[in-house]
């Protein structure tokens, strides 16, 4: 069998496997267990599984994964999504579509406490719903703002993603985390002018919210902020730290977590439970993450052995010259995986094919993992599976159709279009920041 | 059978809390790392081989059985069954059994690497001790063994009780 077709079957093997419902880390380890098998021997194949799951689980860069699901979870079980929502709603409630907007940047707010887009999507959706609908807002803005905001939590700060792409494209975490600061703001300031602008053209999809009172406005204004500054201090804090290179990111994630859970006790937020359930939160989706890792770091180690990203790069040879046919053939494939694809299959399962093959042609790492991340928050939104569009429906108690949520979506996903664009024309967007540092 | 599965339920719990523990102290180790570092000038030693010996492959390891025992690991849950019921529910019987294969193999391997390093007495070198981490190296087999006995004591049970036969062969726990 040539590379190509071993490499090809393996890959189509894994997705026929996952949509049996097959669990996505068995799906990709018993691939590569029976690819080892095919190449080498039944021994080779066992002895894939022997050494490589406790050395991949044993690793400090990692550790940050659970840290900052910990970070997010605690501040999330802290109240911080109603507290954003509130000083959000306070200082933006006033514009155009000014409920969406605050949701929109109460999003991007959370986003810098938490690590998980879905998660993101899910608080939101349950505070900033129902206040949209009781304002008479349409639907699909409504809903369709809190499944794209939620996207906003990939790229800035804490992300899980941006950890496991660093980690398996070797690349710095801490420069990766950095690199999505100013694409998420980026993308949080290009919806917030979509919608005032459609907002503005068409007053019925968002009636005003009127506030009579200026004094009592601006008291709200000072007033809500008194719940979120000390978690905004934190969440700059830790930022600074990572950029300065003051902290790791594990350990910017442990302090973050650590000072989430007091700030969240002295505000009487958190309670003894809710911190367990924090942990129980972060600690299981830790485990489930690991369970598909050590999958994926099997099917890597495969394709390393079939030889595929040599071929691709061979393959690809002619088009070198030109970097952005590269980029945006990438591209067109990671938006046909995102409508299959839940996000962690979708990393896992690219980057041991593109990484080396950007890495041959000396295209930018960093810049490349804050594409991938953006192309996994688009996969959340498109149809059939756009994961974000499913939690924002179970958590509004599947009240709006899916249909609704799809439809508010496209705005925000042509407002993608833009915003790709932009990343992909001006790599310095992304790369400005990781290169100041040291 | 589900008094058998009730009982697995026991150890398969505390599995977990131990992750929760670890989850917890490594929060807890980090940060007074971090403390001592910028505060007196004195980390504490061997922080990072801690943390990654240890609290990482627990938290990351123990877990697996209840995630199993509440239908938590990863599918790509949107794909919707076509087939009737009765393939549906054979089918999701294939997918456990398959899975429980994989996660044997998986047990059975790291069983023999946790072997082989406790005989040699594996360290790593964490500043100036000598951390034993072969002791780590037993929660892979630990956590694969009890996720597989899970998953085919679930599936017989599925298989035996027509009642969650009917319902489809949900998770034992919510």
């Amino acid at each position: 069998m040539s590379t190509l077709t071993l490499s090809l079957s393996s890959l189509a093997a894994i997705l026929v496997l996952i949509g049996l419902r097959v669990p996505i880390g068995v799906a990709m380890g018993a691939v590569a267990f029976f690819g080892f098998w095919y190449l080498r021997n039944f021994n080779v194949a066992l002895s894939a599984l022997s050494d490589t799951p406790f050395v991949f689980a044993a690793n400090w860069e990692l550790s940050a994964i659970p840290m900052f699901l910990l970070m997010g979870a605690i501040a999330s079980n802290s109240g911080i999504g109603t507290a954003l929502y509130r000083a959000a709603h306070a200082w933006f409630g006033a514009l155009p579509g000014g409920l969406a907007v605050a949701t929109n940047w109460a999003c991007a707010g959370f986003g810098a406490a938490s690590g998980s887009s879905i998660a993101a999507a899910a608080t939101m959706a349950r505070i900033a719903v129902p206040e949209m609908l009781k304002a008479k807002y349409d639907k699909g803005l409504a809903t369709g703002v809190v499944a794209s905001g939620g996207t906003l939590d990939a790229l800035i700060p804490p992300s899980i993603l941006f950890v496991i792409y660093g980690v398996f494209a070797e690349v710095s975490v801490a420069k990766l985390l950095i690199a999505g600061i100013v694409p998420g703001l980026l993308t949080a300031a290009v919806y917030m002018i979509m919608i005032m602008v459609r907002c503005s053209l068409d007053p019925s999809l968002a009636p005003k919210v009127e506030f009579p009172d200026q004094e009592a406005l601006w008291r709200e204004r000072w007033d809500s902020l008194k719940g979120i500054w000390p978690v905004l201090v934190l969440i700059i804090g830790v930022m600074g730290g990572l950029y300065a290179g003051v902290v790791t990111p594990t350990e910017g994630g442990a302090v973050g977590a650590f000072l989430a859970a007091i700030i969240g006790v002295l505000q009487r937020q958190l309670s003894f439970e809710g911190f367990i359930d924090a942990l129980k939160d972060a600690i299981s989706t830790t485990a489930q993450l690991f369970f598909v890792g050590i999958g994926a770091v099997i099917f890597t180690r495969f394709l390393a052995l079939a030889g595929t990203a040599d071929m691709f790069t061979e393959m690809i040879g002619q088009w070198a010259l030109n970097p952005l046919l590269l980029v945006i053939a990438v591209s067109i494939i990671y938006l046909i995986l995102g409508c299959f694809l839940d996000p962690l299959g979708m990393i896992l399962l690219t980057i041991p094919v593109f990484v080396p093959m950007f890495a041959k042609l000396n295209l930018d790492l960093v810049w490349f993992g804050v594409l991938v991340v953006k192309y996994i928050g688009i996969g959340l939104l498109t149809p059939p599976v756009g994961f974000n569009i499913y939690v924002v429906a179970s958590a509004t108690k599947n009240e709006i159709p899916l249909q609704t949520i799809f439809r508010g979506c496209y705005w925000f996903l042509a407002c993608e279009v833009v915003i790709m664009t932009l990343l992909i024309a001006f790599p310095q967007i992304s790369l400005f920041l990781p290169n100041l540092m040291k | 059978m589900n008094r058998l599965l009730a009982w697995l339920q026991k150890p398969i719990d505390l599995m977990l809390w131990l992750a929760l523990l670890a989850g917890f102290l490594m929060m807890t180790h980090v940060t007074v790392d971090v403390a001592c570092r910028y505060l007196f000038n004195r980390p504490l030693e061997g922080t990072t081989e801690i943390v990654a010996g240890y609290y990482m492959v627990v938290a990351a390891y123990l877990p697996w059985a209840w995630l199993a025992s509440r239908d938590r690991h990863i599918i790509a849950g949107v794909f919707q069954r076509i087939g009737t019921p009765r393939f549906d529910f054979w089918l999701e019987i294939a997918v456990k059994l398959f899975t429980a294969a994989y996660v044997s193999v998986f047990t059975y391997q790291t069983f023999l690497a946790a072997m082989q390093r406790t005989r040699a007495g594996e360290v790593w070198l964490a500043g100036t001790m000598y951390l034993p981490v072969w002791p780590s190296r037993w929660m892979l087999p630990i956590a694969g063994a009890f996720m597989v006995i899970y998953l085919v004591l679930r599936v017989l049970s599925d298989i035996v009780d027509p009642r969650r036969r009917e319902a489809g062969g949900g998770p034992t726990e919510p």
